[in-house]
């Protein structure tokens, strides 16, 4: 992120005097990767892609008030992140408000659908069924947000430690923090897999 | 076993090599001695590893051009809606001020005043000729109502005259 910053500042400057193909520069650089932070948390293509565009729009439309002397990574990572845990709070709510098969069947939706874990397609777009995938799929998403964010943020994305802490707006402690206890959640839900791992790391 | 006095944060952060070169000199000496250490840096490796193989985000190339464009797109809807807005109420601005503008034009030349003071003057020399004739036949105002009722418009006529 620090390289090419001079360039990037200069878009962002352009940017917020309205000059729109810069701004659309900025997108090419950074909608690849908010793709990917979007799927982990949605684990499909389509609400990742709906939530990445809010983000960019939302953006857009504070522009204004950006801080030049501030970096624009973290500022963005922060709308999509925020949006992303926003989409999963009211899914909830919503499967909470629809818990009976019945009521899926009225509104004709098959309630196999509806299980979080068939949300999940792997990257390259399938919907997987496989159990680790599931599994590990399942594990993330039991995490409460704040231990979710910082996994996926470092352990899947590779962000560093002080990126994340723009991004989640938190000293470095906290995300060292978050990061041991959501990794101690993971190994305890993930406990049969993480065995067997381990012995096949040993032989 | 001994309680140990390293944060376990610190593994963490040891494993993800976030430490400063002497944290980690320190972390390095110490699970030396400390099995406990160790285990939970072996453990923190592995739930590392689990995760981290999740697959790659890979999409195809036309997936990737595909998005972008749609990116675009919406970006385009909701800037003409923040665009349609801005202008409107641009407009509406403008065409307040011009109200205003207008109306103060309207206040500042006053042209029913103006009309009136033409009247007035126009109207003056009839009034003198007109009071001269009362005076000539006696019919001044305290002897008749209408040279009275005449006097009172002219009165008036003469103070807005005088605005």
């Amino acid at each position: 992120m620090k390289k090419g910053n001079c360039t990037e500042k200069e878009l962002l400057k352009k940017a917020k005097e309205g000059d729109r193909s810069s701004f659309n520069v900025i997108v090419g650089n950074y909608y690849k990767k908010g793709f990917a932070v979007a799927f982990r948390y949605t684990g499909n293509s389509r609400d990742a892609e709906d939530l990445l565009q809010d983000a960019f729009l939302k953006v857009y439309k504070n522009i204004d008030s950006f801080d030049l002397e501030k970096d624009f990574g973290p500022w963005f990572f922060k709308i999509l992140i925020n949006g992303c845990i926003n989409f999963i709070r009211r899914k909830k709510i919503k499967r909470a408000l629809f818990s009976f098969k019945e009521d899926y069947e009225e509104i004709g939706i098959d309630i196999e659908q509806t299980k979080e874990y068939a949300d999940y397609e792997n990257p390259e777009g399938d919907l997987v069924r496989n159990e680790i995938s599931t599994k590990i799929w399942e594990a993330i998403n039991s995490l409460p947000k704040k231990q979710k964010s910082a996994v996926i943020l470092a352990d899947i994305e590779g962000f560093s430690y002080e990126e994340i802490s723009k991004i989640l707006n938190c000293p470095i402690g906290s995300v060292m923090s978050r990061l041991y206890y959501g990794r101690l959640k993971l190994k305890n839900f993930l406990k049969e897999f993480f065995y067997e791992k381990g012995k096949n790391d040993e032989m | 076993m001994m309680k140990c006095k390293i944060p376990k944060e610190k593994l963490t952060a040891y494993v993800d090599k976030a430490l400063s070169r002497e944290e980690t000199d320190i972390i390095e000496e110490h699970i030396k001695s400390c099995p406990g250490c160790r285990l939970e840096i072996a453990d923190i490796k592995s739930v590392k590893s689990i995760i981290s193989g999740v697959s790659e985000v890979k999409k195809s190339p036309a997936f990737w051009d595909s998005l972008y464009l749609r990116i675009m797109q919406r970006l385009d809807y909701g800037a003409d809606k923040i665009f349609s807005f801005t202008k409107r109420k641009l407009e509406y601005i403008i065409g307040f001020a011009f109200i205003v503008l207008f109306a103060l034009a309207i206040l500042w030349n006053n042209p029913f005043d103006k009309n009136g003071k033409e009247n007035i003057a126009e109207n003056l020399g009839e009034d003198k000729e007109l009071e001269l004739l009362l005076k000539e036949h006696d019919l001044s105002a305290e002897n008749s109502i209408i040279p009275e009722f005449m006097n009172i418009a002219y009165i008036s006529r003469n103070d807005r005259g005088r605005k």
